[in-house]
């Protein structure tokens, strides 16, 4: 017996294209219409597929990873992959990257226990594939964290180009203490300014996970994988220094001292 | 154009207020370009930092102090809104000059963004997979072939790569299969230079693989050769961004044959990487 599927796939950019796109790529599927929307200010594009009773998830955990690195060829980021239901709290959606898999799936829950987490009474989360701890490399913030902090960022300077570090982060140490050692050098020669705050909680929502902000200065109880972003790829740029005018610049040099900066008055 | 569907993710507004002193005795011109970041201090990060949408240009007399105040938006769409709390100037811009979708530059990476594997072994293989899974693949069925042709036994191996259906090629496992002992005397610099060259004139996709594979090895090791290939990868990589923005053809064409020979001497350095001593 078939019945319909809510599969919806959360995206960063989605135009026109994007929707012939996945159909172009759902073509040998039975599926209805391909529509987008928004969701917590993310763009989704819904495709309901008449699946049968006996699939199994893995059929369709196969299919999203297609998708997603299909979509990914195409410059595209897949965030989440939401099947059935409506959408999991924005708070558990800011903080994973994975598919999410209703609670009206029951039968599906228990084919998939072993690998996803109950996230809460409506949801279960099963990470990406490509989310394999293998691919992050552990580091301590020491020396060689800040050799490949200076060395990414100066492809940024130089060239343009946004890289992304895959690391893993210590237990014993903060995340304060990662991107002190891999960023304070590019930030060095900018006095009596700041950078290092922003750059943190940046990386930490690029990599959605935010919620660590809450522990910045604290050790890690457990490892973190982490993606260490250089400027470029944060889509940031390191002011000019031959800009004479520039208010980071005259500060830095000591002409201008700023008494005060007050937020949101 | 991006369409207006594409534009409309919010970010809301709020001002910032800088007190400054011109300490010098002369006039002094100030510039505050759109896009500047301005972070909380460390003991409010859980607010969020507010990046101009204004560009602002102003003067300040000798010795003079004056209270600004720049329009801003905010720049972590899952954070707090600041509330009269201190903030700190910071020597980076966020680059919305093209865009009003705020979030989404400061949510998610670079569209371009070359993912680092530190993990993976600091063979070129592993840096040519990670630069470009479709072409590596491609490399390394010519280079399993090869192997067949001098009487090694590959049928394993072939069966591994026949599994891995393109453009779904992941990195990892294609540098699995190529760390096979089998395969290991056909991998070096020197035949991945053979293997673009025989693809001809290079297309879009040959040239940035060769520039991302230099950026990999370049992040990964210190060597001087590595260094001296980043700075060729360098300059290839300005030509190749001013020929997309060339509007006249004869500039095009003109590019062009500066990318070709640039790219040609690139892969003439190439085999220099087979005297690297690789750690794993």
């Amino acid at each position: 017996m078939m019945f319909e599927l809510n599969f919806k796939i959360m995206v960063d950019i989605a135009n026109e294209d994007i929707i012939y796109f996945v159909g172009d790529f759902l073509k040998d599927k039975d599926h209805g219409d391909i529509r987008r929307s928004h969701f917590a200010d993310h763009h989704v594009i819904s495709c309901p597929l008449f699946i049968n009773d006996n699939q199994t998830p893995s059929n369709l955990f196969r299919l999203g990873d297609k998708i997603k690195q299909r979509l990914e060829s195409r410059k595209t980021s897949v965030l989440q992959i939401i099947i059935g239901g409506e959408y999991p709290e924005i708070e558990h959606l800011n903080n994973r990257s994975g598919f999410w898999i209703s609670a009206e799936l029951q039968r599906w829950k228990e084919l998939i226990i072993g690998d996803a987490t109950l996230i809460s009474r409506d949801w279960s989360f099963l990470p990406f594939r490509e989310e394999n701890n293998e691919e992050y490399a552990l580091f301590k913030p020491d020396n060689e964290i800040r050799l490949l902090g200076i060395r990414i960022n100066e492809l940024s300077r130089l060239m343009n180009i946004s890289v992304g570090l895959k690391i893993c982060l210590s237990e014993k140490y903060s995340i304060s203490d990662y991107i002190s050692s891999a960023f304070s050098e590019s930030l060095e020669n900018f006095y009596n300014l700041g950078g290092l705050n922003v750059i943190s909680t940046t990386i930490l929502q690029m990599n959605k996970k935010i919620s660590l902000i809450n522990s910045y200065l604290e050790e890690l109880t457990e490892s973190e994988n982490l993606n260490l972003y250089n400027f470029s790829a944060m889509n940031m740029l390191l002011t000019d220094k031959s800009d004479k005018t520039s208010i980071v610049n005259l500060v830095s040099s000591g002409i201008l001292i700023i008494n005060e900066i007050r937020m949101g008055e | 154009m991006k369409s207006e569907w594409e534009n409309s993710m919010p970010s809301y507004s709020f001002n910032v207020t800088m007190t400054v002193t011109n300490s010098t005795d002369r006039e002094q011109s100030v510039s505050i370009p759109r896009g500047t970041l301005i972070e909380p201090d460390l003991s409010h990060l859980a607010y969020q930092s507010a990046i101009l949408v204004k560009d602002y240009i102003f003067k300040l007399s000798p010795r003079e102090t004056r209270s600004v105040i720049l329009e801003a938006a905010c720049w972590n769409q899952h954070l707090a809104p600041p509330k009269g709390i201190y903030g700190t100037l910071t020597p980076l811009r966020g680059m919305i000059d093209e865009t009003t979708d705020i979030w989404g530059t400061s949510s998610t990476p670079s569209k371009a963004t070359v993912a680092i594997k530190p993990a993976q072994n600091a063979h070129i293989f592993s840096a040519f997979a990670n630069a470009s899974p479709p072409l590596a693949y491609k490399f390394l069925r010519g280079v399993a072939s090869t192997a067949a042709t001098h009487g090694i036994n590959v049928t394993d191996i072939m069966t591994q790569l026949n599994a891995i259906t393109l453009p779904y090629t992941n990195s990892s496992q294609i540098s699995t299969i190529a760390d096979h002992a089998a395969l290991r005397p056909y991998i070096s610099a020197t035949r991945i230079r053979e293997f673009f060259i025989r693809q001809g004139n290079p297309a879009n996709d040959h040239i940035e693989a060769v520039i991302d594979l230099i950026t990999h090895i370049y992040i990964l090791t210190s060597h001087d050769l590595v260094t001296n290939l980043k700075e060729s990868a360098m300059k290839l990589w300005d030509i190749y961004r001013d020929r997309k923005i060339a509007v006249d053809d004869e500039r095009k064409r003109e590019l062009t044959t500066i990318i070709y020979q640039q790219y040609n001497a690139i892969l003439e350095k190439l085999p220099s990487l087979d005297e690297i001593y690789w750690t794993s």
